[in-house]
């Protein structure tokens, strides 16, 4: 054996080795197999929807909000005009009817001019007349967003979402995915074992909502209809959280006086605080409460999503844990099932004066009990907020993830765009000595005191939880959906199951058995017609299935059905490629060349043809990769990884044999089997 | 000289076929047969109303979840093959069945299946005619003033009441299941109109789900049930089908290119043209038989595509190596000798590919079974394009540009070819 085709054939068998090790984890499982192995082998098949199934889920999309959202962006909108046009006006978003706007102007006599001035800039596409309710104020001007203009919000929030989950779902690295829209659900479906952590991972990040806001909060003593500022006189506390806090009342060890809020471990607090720099005394209110498990009525249950078909009930209640969030809602507002019926009072029901304005908000943000706190349960507090929106996720432009040198806690700085830089700048100035609350999600993530002015385009979030890996999580999660962008509204899991693959258990049983007589059936052709040679023909196929399955895996690429479709197709031209070789070597041999010779001439004479055959399959497979999508990309993918397979087998491979039979004899071959 | 080589010969050697004599003939049948294919599809437009048999993946359709119970509150699983034979037996194309499982409210695992319907309602459009033929001739004497459909339900408006009772059995000729009225239905289809002394009825059938789960029923000897079930959007959306043309299109450009540049410029229509008559036909045949046409079905094409280009590449080789050998014949030797040279190798490896994918339409289902037909036929027409057409297409162009009348010899066979000598 001359040393050529010594080391050729130890580099085959090297390959060979190679690529069956990386396909062992696929075919026997990861379980299967040593640790050391699968360190060393990392890489696994990984197959489409169609092939393994995976989770289905759909999502309500809440399209309410976007087009609520449009109304508070129209508000802003409405400002910066009526402030140009030099009018002076309070514009308001009423929680209802959907997407509402009424514009209260200061001086009376102004209000047919603005109203006209408004129609005509914002003309019937955008805006429609209401009529006012008392609760807009006297000689409001009332719109709203008009329906054609909410459909079409709510559309395109609707493929927005569809986009943002498709990005999180690809940065989370979970590989084709399927999202598609069903009438205003959003259906998700993820391939893979739907015990893999990654699939539960990734379910989270998908219905994170990650709502960025920035909302002021209020600590202004005289209600301030244009929003409470640095500059406002009096910021002892605001005049409706002074009349919660009087209500829940503070005794003894700061236990509530009212016997409801007492029932419930409601507490009322105040923060205060002075600013070195203007010296202002400010005061905030708020309440907390804890997270509790208590009995509730089943309706109210059935509001806070605890009731299910096994809950023990008994005299119409149930065993529920509640957050303090609830618990605080709850007394405030009481509990209103869907049709309107009251199944528990609160204090608006007795006495209106609670209900909170329609221009404020109470944010709640979530607080880890202490280390050593006698009490370790964790629990809500309030901020009283501006219901207007400062900043949103829009003005983000990266995020990543640090640690907090101060706290030690794992921290998002958020990098402004030159928009969000701005906007940022400007809130910051206006409400230095206050404080601002960042809401992720519709909680308060928090709400730190503005010392001074930030200009420089940088925020930065702390995570809550106090358990380190919990908080990484946390944060690494928020960090994806910062950088995917937030969804236009929120979306609620409505179901989940397990899917099947797609093409049918019993479909891919009997792909395998058919490949497998398929695979027979050329043996039983090569063989018979090239005896010994059609040997080697069929190891070529062998080698040539495994080789590619192997380049596949270690690429990473998901293999669906048609990815196998391709990978019949470059099986079928490398037998061809080895039908031309040996075909020209018979012709060789017939014109009386020796086998040597003739096995020389062959390869090199079927080599262009093979060449060719392969360049152009990878031009057109170039092509499909560059503009097709989907199946027409799976399509792609493998057509150019079996072009790559192809070549190897019918010019390496084969090669090798057909040397090896030569050098057996030691050149003293008459003829070969072929 | 070489007798001593005991070959198996799939055809005695030295064949001598005559391939590019007939050219015009075979031209003349193929673009016939492309013409029908095309044709087909509108014919197809015009009596079944789409140009192909679009599944659920191109034109969206019905999504159900069925549970199986042998005894209430017992989950049974189901074999997803025998759900896909009870529907197909009851007429219905291009269903989709897959696992889908998920807890009930108690946590008990239920193993249930996902059906995927091209179909948005329970009425089959003929089911629908007969439907409303039905009801004009039978309540003739009511005077109807206009009855329509809208998805699954029939508006009528009269001048004489029709009663529930009587509707049902013009429903049940047509195949079709009614819905019984409310409470409400009733009074409120019992009166008239004020103004207009019309009475207004609407008629609804049973949907898609009920109209399955009768089939599965009857079928698997178990109760289904629909455990959810919802009209979905297509898969494949404007996007997946521009970007498929346009990037075949392209493809074909590229090859194109290709051959002209390593080959030369007579070659690229040929091959181009090969390719487009099979997936031509390919959709052709699609279109005649009704199949169903899946994403996996433009896997198929995309894979005959390929494998048409290939095999015609390889006459191509030959051709162009021969060319450079035999400069002294005519170009209509060269080209029959280069292909009787090949024959062997085409058929052999026709025959291969064709045998597994034939075993592929045989034993495979749903959208394999789809895609291998595609590939049965592709196989085919690839084969007979590069012969028939692709070569002598070459041919021709060859003899009408490259040379004129009586200067046969004008111009010598390009250089390129060399390379493939040693």
């Amino acid at each position: 054996m001359d040393r050529s085709l010594k080391w050729r054939f130890i580099a085959l068998l090297g390959v060979l080795v190679f690529c069956t090790a990386t396909l062992a984890s696929s075919v026997v499982g990861k379980s299967a197999l040593p640790s050391w192995f699968n360190g060393l082998f990392s890489k696994q098949i990984i197959l489409g929807l169609d092939l393994q199934g995976g989770m289905h889920i759909v999502y309500t999309i809440d399209l309410d909000k976007a087009v609520d959202d449009k109304a508070t962006e129209l508000k802003r909108d409405f400002e910066a005009r009526l402030t140009e046009k030099g009018f002076k006006a309070v514009v308001k978003t009423p929680a209802v009817p959907l997407g509402a706007l009424s514009v209260v102007p200061d001086d009376p006599s102004k209000r047919a001019e603005i109203e006209n001035q408004l129609t005509t800039d914002y003309g019937k596409d955008e805006l429609t007349s209401r009529d006012c309710t008392p609760a807009d104020g006297a000689n409001a001007i009332c719109f709203k967003v008009s329906q054609n203009f909410a459909d079409t919000v709510k559309k395109s929030a609707l493929a927005n979402a569809v986009t943002t989950i498709r990005d999180r779902i690809n940065e989370k690295g979970v590989a084709d995915p399927s999202v598609v829209e069903k009438g205003d659900d959003i259906i998700v479906e993820l391939p893979g074992d739907p015990d893999d952590p990654v699939i539960a991972e990734t379910k989270d990040i998908i219905a994170r909502t990650a709502k960025l806001e920035f909302k002021v909060v209020d600590d202004c003593g005289q209600p301030d209809p244009k929003g409470c500022t640095t500059g406002s006189a009096d910021h002892n506390g605001s005049p409706y959280m002074k009349s919660l806090y009087g209500k829940v009342g503070s005794g003894k060890k700061g236990v509530a006086t009212d016997p409801a809020a007492l029932a419930d471990e409601i507490k009322a607090e105040t923060d205060g605080w002075k600013p070195e720099q203007s010296g202002t005394q400010h005061r905030d209110y708020y309440l907390f409460a804890y997270d509790r498990d208590e009995s509730i009525p089943v309706e109210e249950a059935k509001l806070v999503g605890c009731l299910r078909r096994d809950s023990v009930i008994t005299n119409g209640k149930t065993q529920c844990s509640v957050t303090g969030r609830h618990v605080i809602e709850r007394y405030i507002n009481g509990v209103v099932a869907k049709n309107g019926t009251v199944i528990r009072a609160g204090l608006v029901q007795s006495d209106p004066s609670f209900k909170i304005p329609d221009d404020h908000q109470l944010g709640f943000e979530l607080n880890e009990p202490q280390l050593g706190a006698k009490d370790q349960r964790k629990f809500w507090r309030t901020y009283y907020l501006e219901r207007a929106v400062r900043l949103t996720g829009t003005g983000v432009s990266n995020a990543y993830g640090n640690i907090d040198p101060q706290t030690n806690r794992p921290v998002v700085l958020i990098d402004f765009n030159r928009y969000g830089g701005r906007v940022f700048g400007d809130i910051t100035t206006e409400i230095v000595g206050m404080k601002l609350a960042t809401i992720l999600d519709d909680k308060v993530k928090s709400a730190p005191l503005i010392n001074q002015a930030i200009t420089g385009g940088r925020a930065s979030i702390t995570m809550g939880s106090s358990e380190a890996s919990v908080a990484e999580r946390e944060r690494d999660e928020l960090i994806n959906v910062l950088k995917t962008g937030s969804l236009p509204a929120p979306l609620h899991e409505e179901s989940s199951s397990k899917l099947g693959a797609t093409l049918g258990a019993d479909s891919i049983q009997k792909t395998k058995l058919s490949f497998a007589i398929g695979i027979l059936l050329v043996v039983i052709i090569m063989v018979g017609i090239y005896r010994w040679s059609g040997w080697i023909a069929v190891f070529a196929v062998v080698f040539h299935i495994i080789m590619t399955l192997a380049v596949m895996a270690i690429f990473g690429a998901t293999l669906t059905l048609p990815g196998i479709a391709a990978i019949v197709l470059s099986i079928g031209m490398e037998v061809d490629g080895n039908i031309l070789i040996y075909e020209r070597i018979r012709d060789e041999l017939l014109l009386g060349k020796s086998v040597r010779g003739a096995i020389d001439l062959g390869f090199s004479r079927a080599f262009s043809a093979i060449l060719d055959g392969q360049l152009t399959t990878a031009a057109a497979g170039w092509v499909l990769l560059q503009y097709g999508s989907g199946p027409i990309k799976g399509f792609a993918v493998m057509l150019l990884v079996g072009v790559f397979t192809t070549l190897t087998t019918n010019i390496w491979v084969t090669r090798i044999f057909f040397d090896w039979t030569v050098a057996r004899k030691k050149g003293q071959l008459a003829t070969i089997s072929i | 000289m070489s007798d001593h080589h005991k070959f198996r010969y799939l055809l005695p050697p030295g064949n001598n076929f005559n391939f590019v004599s007939k050219f015009r003939s075979w031209m003349i049948v193929s673009i016939i047969l492309m013409a029908v294919a095309i044709g087909s599809l509108f014919v197809n437009n015009a009596v079944r109303g789409t140009y192909m048999n679009w599944t659920i993946d191109f034109k969206g359709g019905t999504e159900l979840i069925y549970y199986f119970q042998d005894t209430p509150g017992h989950y049974v699983p189901v074999d997803a093959g025998k759900v896909r034979e009870a529907l197909a037996k009851a007429g219905e194309d291009g269903v989709e069945i897959s696992d889908n499982g998920w807890k009930d409210d108690k946590g008990v695992e239920v193993p249930g299946l996902m059906v995927r319907s091209p179909r948005f309602s329970a009425l089959k459009p003929e089911s629908e005619k007969a439907a409303t033929e039905g009801f004009n001739a039978k309540f003739k004497d009511r005077d109807i003033d206009k009855a329509t459909w809208s998805g699954d339900h029939l508006f009528v408006r009269s001048k004489k009441a029709i009663s529930h009772d009587e509707a049902v059995e013009v429903f049940k000729t047509a195949g079709l299941d009614l819905k019984p009225w409310s409470a409400d239905e009733q009074t409120q289809y019992a009166h008239a109109d004020e103004g207009t002394q019309e009475f207004t009825q609407v008629f609804s059938m049973w949907g898609l789900d009920r109209q399955f789960s009768n089939v599965l029923d009857q079928a698997l000897g178990v109760k289904s049930t629909a455990y959810n079930s919802y009209g979905v959007g297509a898969k494949a959306g404007d996007k997946l089908r521009d970007d498929a043309a346009k990037s075949i299109i392209y493809a074909i450009f590229l090859i194109m290119l290709y051959l002209a540049f390593r080959f030369d410029i007579r070659y690229a229509p040929g091959a181009a043209f090969a390719t487009i008559h099979d997936a031509i036909m390919v959709i052709g045949v699609f279109a005649i038989t009704w199949t169903d046409v899946s994403l996996t079905s433009v896997a198929g094409l995309l894979t005959v595509m390929g494998y048409s280009v290939n095999d015609t590449v390889i006459v191509f080789d030959r051709i162009r190596e021969n060319q450079a050998k035999l400069k002294d014949k005519k170009i209509e030797r060269i080209v029959d000798i280069s292909i009787n040279e090949m024959l062997v190798r085409t058929i052999l490896t026709s025959s291969t590919v064709f045998a597994t994918t034939l075993i592929m339409n045989i034993f495979g289902t749903g959208l394999v079974k789809n895609f291998a037909f595609a590939m049965n036929i592709g196989v085919i027409v690839g084969t007979y394009s590069s012969i028939f057409l692709a070569a002598p297409l070459f041919m021709w162009i060859s003899k009408k540009w490259y040379s004129g009348p009586g200067t046969a010899k004008r111009r010598p066979a390009p250089q390129l070819a060399q390379t493939a000598e040693e």
